[in-house]
C-alpha cells in the first residue's frame, strides 16, 4: 500500500527487519486473495511485485501491470532476474525521496508469474468490432507517409486533422462542404473494406487525425443526422485505448484497446447510443491484461458516409433529430399524453418491482406535512407508487391511487387502500379530502396546461381549507445526494475546438425543443429523459421528466384559481411545495 | 378493495357527470379478512363517511342485514354497531367485480382487489 494519510514518514527512510517482514506478509495476503494464480517466489525471478515509474531508470525495458483505483499493488516484469534483484535491493522498504511523506515504503517481492487476465470486466457495447492487423506494416507506412506529407494538414487544439471528400465541420459536427478529393491510396483501402463486406456505401467524408502522445479526443457521438452507419476507423502507428460511454449512463464505460493497424467498426448500438473518445494521457492500461502501454504518435483514418435522408435508427432517444416531433418536447395535450404513456406509464409497469426495492425513505418535509394533519383526517396519495406513505397506521384515513398496475398490486399486498387512476382524472368525491399528497408525479406531466390541470384536480377533491403537499425534481441538483453519487463523471466536451456541438442557430433551436437523454450530469434543459438502470438485468428504461426551475412551482400555484400558496422548500434536489384550497 | 375506499370514490371525473356518487357495486368474488378492531377509529371514520352510501353498497352484496337504517347519535354507546361497521368497512375485501357510474352506466373493473378507473381521453 502506497498511501496512508495517517502517518508522516521521513522521506528517504528505510524499513528493515520485522517491520518490513510484517508489511511484506500483509501484501502477500492481499495478493493471494485477489490473484490466487500468481505464485510468490523466494528465489529471484524476473517478475517483481510492486512498482513506481522510477523503476524505469534501473531497467528501461521493464513492463508494468497496474490496477488504478482497484488494487494497492502492481507488477513489474523486468528484463531479467539480475535487474529485478538489483531493483528490489535498492527499493524494498524504502520511502523514495521523490514520494510524498504520506506514502508507504515500497514493499517488493518476487513472483513467478504475472496475472494473465485483466481485472476489468471486458464488456463491449453491441455492434462494436475491432479487427486486428487489418492492414500490413507496408500499407501502414504508405498511408501515414502520405498523410504526414500532405500540405493541407490542419492543427486543432490537441491534434492535427486532414479531410477528404467533405470537410468535417467542428461547429455543427456534420459535413456539407466539399474538399480534397479522396486520393487513390485511400480508395484502395475503401475497395478492400467494401470487398470484405464491412461497408456497403462508398464513404464521402474521410478524416485523418494525427495525435501526439498524450493527446486524445473528447467523448462524443458521431451525429446521427449527419452520418450513416457504420463509422469505420483505422488505427496506425500506435496502440490506444478508446473509451465507450453509455449515452444513458456516463458511469458505464467500456475501455477498448485499438491496436496499431487494427480496424474499428462502430455500428448499431455502439454507433448510435454510445459515445466514444480517447482520454488525454501518455500511457494506457490494456483492459485485457492491465499491462501499461505507452502511447506513440498515432494516426487514425475515419471513414464515414454522409446521410442524405433522415436518421431512422432505433435509438431515437439519442438522435439529434426530433423524429418529426416524436422526440420533441410536447406542445399539445395529445402529444403529452402519448409521451407520458410511453415514457412514464409503460416504464413504471416495467420497473415496478425494482422501483419498490429502492423506494423506502421519506422526504422530511413530506413526513412533517403528514405528521401535522389532525388524526382522523382523510388523506389521498395521488401517484402513491409502492405505498410508502400509506403503510403507517397513524390514525389517518389514507387512500392512494396510481396509474401503474404493478405498483398498485405491490401497495395492495402491503395492505394499502389503492386504485388505478389517472392523476388528471381523480376518482374521488369532490371536497372529500382534508389533505392530499402528490409525490414525484407532477414532473412526469409534459405540458404546462396539464400540470395546471393536476393542481386543479387536487383542489377539486380537497375540502375548502384543505392542504396539498406536492414534490417535483428541481433542475438544480447541485446539493443532492444524486449529484454526489454521480459526481465523479468527467465533462462532456465537443470534439472540435472545445465548443459544444450544435452551435448554429438551427441546431440550437432544435436542441431546446427536443427531449434529451440525461446522462447523469447537470440538467441542461427542463424536458429530459432520465434513465432508470436495472443493473442485474443490464436494462435501461427512459422516464420523461419536466424538471422545475426556481420559481416555477410558485408561478404554477399562482396561475390556478383557488390555489393559495403556503410554502416552497428545497430538499435534496426537490421542490416540496404546499398549497391550500381557499 | 375495501368498502371504506368505495365510500370515497366517485365517477365525477367523467365528462358530463355531475355527481357520480355512490358508484354501484357488483361483486363476483369477495373474502373476509381479520383486521384488528379499534372502536375509536371506526367512530371517527363514520364522521367522514357517507353512511347512506355505505349501507347501499352493503345491500348490493347482501351484507347490510345487521346495519341499522340510520346511525344512532350516541354511536360510541353501541359496540355491536361499531363492530359491524368495522366488519363491513375493513374486513370485507372485494376481490373481483365491477364499479358502475350511477349517471352513465360506465363500468370499471375490479381485479385482484384493485379497481381500475382509467378511462380513454375522450370519456
Amino acid at each position: 500500500m502506497y498511501f496512508s494519510d495517517e502517518k508522516e514518514r521521513p522521506v528517504g527512510s528505510r524499513y528493515e527487519g520485522s517491520k518490513l517482514l510484517r508489511k511484506i506478509h500483509k501484501s502477500h495476503e492481499q495478493l493471494k486473495r485477489h490473484n490466487p494464480d500468481v505464485v510468490i517466489s523466494e528465489e529471484p525471478t524476473q517478475n517483481l511485485l510492486n512498482l513506481r515509474r522510477f523503476f524505469r531508470p534501473l531497467d528501461p525495458g521493464c513492463q508494468f501491470f497496474v490496477y488504478p483505483n482497484k488494487r494497492s499493488y502492481s507488477f513489474i516484469q523486468c528484463s531479467d532476474a539480475y535487474l529485478a534483484t538489483k531493483i528490489r535491493k535498492e527499493f524494498n522498504g524504502f520511502v523514495h525521496p521523490k514520494l510524498k511523506s504520506s506514502h508507504q515504503p515500497f514493499v517488493i517481492s518476487f513472483v513467478k508469474n504475472v496475472p494473465e487476465k485483466g481485472i476489468a470486466e471486458t464488456f463491449r457495447p453491441d455492434g462494436l468490432a475491432v479487427l486486428d492487423n487489418y492492414i500490413s506494416k507496408d500499407e501502414e507506412k504508405t498511408l501515414t507517409d502520405f498523410i504526414f506529407s500532405h500540405p493541407k494538414v490542419k492543427m486543432l487544439k490537441h491534434r492535427a486533422v486532414l479531410h477528404f471528400g467533405h470537410e468535417f465541420d467542428y461547429d455543427t459536427n456534420s459535413a456539407f462542404r466539399e474538399t480534397e478529393p479522396i486520393p487513390e491510396i485511400i480508395n484502395d483501402l475503401v475497395k478492400k473494406l467494401k470487398y470484405d463486406g464491412y461497408i456497403s456505401a462508398w464513404p464521402d467524408q474521410i478524416t485523418a487525425n494525427i495525435y501526439e502522445p498524450g493527446h486524445g479526443i473528447p467523448s462524443h457521438y458521431d451525429t446521427h443526422s449527419a452520418f450513416e452507419d457504420p463509422v469505420v476507423s483505422l488505427s496506425m502507428l500506435s496502440d490506444v485505448v478508446m473509451e465507450f460511454k453509455d449515452g444513458a449512463n456516463s458511469a458505464r464505460i467500456a475501455p477498448v484497446l485499438l491496436p496499431r493497424r487494427s480496424l474499428c467498426l462502430i455500428q448499431g448500438e455502439s454507433r448510435y447510443r454510445w459515445k466514444h473518445g480517447i482520454v488525454n494521457r501518455k500511457h494506457d492500461v490494456d483492459p485485457r491484461t492491465n499491462r501499461v502501454i505507452p502511447r506513440q504518435m498515432r494516426v487514425s483514418l475515419t471513414l464515414r458516409k454522409i446521410r442524405t435522408v433522415p436518421c431512422k435508427c432505433p435509438w431515437k432517444e439519442f438522435c439529434d433529430w426530433d423524429r418529426e416531433g416524436e422526440m420533441g418536447v410536447p406542445k399539445s395535450g395529445n402529444e403529452a399524453e402519448r409521451l407520458e404513456g410511453s415514457y412514464v406509464a409503460d416504464v413504471y409497469e416495467n420497473i415496478a418491482s425494482h422501483f419498490d426495492e429502492t423506494r423506502h425513505s421519506s422526504w422530511k418535509a413530506v413526513k412533517k406535512f403528514i405528521d401535522d394533519i389532525p388524526r382522523g383526517s382523510v388523506m389521498y396519495d395521488v401517484g402513491c407508487g409502492n405505498g410508502k406513505y400509506l403503510i403507517a397506521q397513524d390514525g389517518l384515513i389514507k387512500i392512494g391511487c396510481d396509474m401503474c398496475n404493478g405498483l398498485c398490486v405491490i401497495a395492495a399486498k402491503k395492505g394499502c387502500h389503492v386504485m388505478r387512476a389517472d392523476a388528471l382524472k381523480l376518482p374521488f368525491r369532490e371536497k372529500s379530502a382534508d389533505a392530499v399528497i402528490c409525490i414525484a408525479v407532477l414532473h412526469h406531466i409534459a405540458t404546462l396546461e396539464r400540470r395546471r390541470q393536476l393542481v386543479e384536480e387536487i383542489l377539486r377533491v380537497l375540502k375548502p381549507g384543505g392542504c396539498a403537499c406536492v414534490t417535483v425534481w428541481s433542475m438544480d441538483q447541485s446539493h443532492s445526494e444524486y449529484a454526489k453519487m454521480r459526481g465523479n463523471k468527467d465533462e462532456n466536451e465537443a470534439i472540435g475546438k472545445g465548443q459544444n456541438p450544435g452551435k448554429t442557430e438551427d441546431l440550437k433551436k432544435n436542441k431546446a425543443e427536443r427531449l434529451k437523454v440525461h446522462d447523469g450530469k447537470d440538467f441542461e434543459q427542463q424536458d429530459v429523459l432520465v434513465p432508470w438502470v436495472i443493473d442485474q438485468e443490464n436494462k435501461t428504461f427512459l422516464r420523461y421528466y419536466h424538471v422545475f426551475r426556481e420559481g416555477e412551482a410558485e408561478e404554477l400555484m399562482h396561475s390556478v384559481d383557488g390555489c393559495q400558496m403556503v410554502s416552497v422548500e428545497k430538499e435534496q434536489g426537490n421542490y416540496i411545495f404546499v398549497f391550500r384550497k381557499s | 378493495m375495501k368498502l371504506l375506499t368505495h365510500n370515497f370514490m366517485s365517477s365525477r371525473f367523467l365528462k358530463g357527470v355531475n355527481e357520480g356518487y355512490p358508484l354501484r357495486l357488483h361483486v363476483t368474488k369477495m373474502e373476509n379478512r381479520d383486521v384488528e378492531f379499534n372502536a375509536e377509529f371506526v367512530k371517527n371514520i363514520m364522521s367522514k363517511c357517507d353512511y347512506g352510501a355505505l349501507r347501499t353498497a352493503c345491500e348490493s352484496i347482501n351484507e347490510a342485514s345487521k346495519l341499522p337504517a340510520n346511525l344512532p347519535d350516541d354511536l360510541s354507546e353501541h359496540d355491536d354497531i361499531l363492530r359491524e361497521l368495522h366488519r363491513v368497512l375493513f374486513c370485507i375485501e372485494v376481490i373481483e367485480g365491477e364499479l358502475e357510474c350511477p349517471d352513465t352506466g360506465r363500468r370499471f373493473p375490479i381485479h385482484d382487489s384493485i379497481p381500475n378507473l382509467l378511462v380513454e381521453d375522450n370519456e
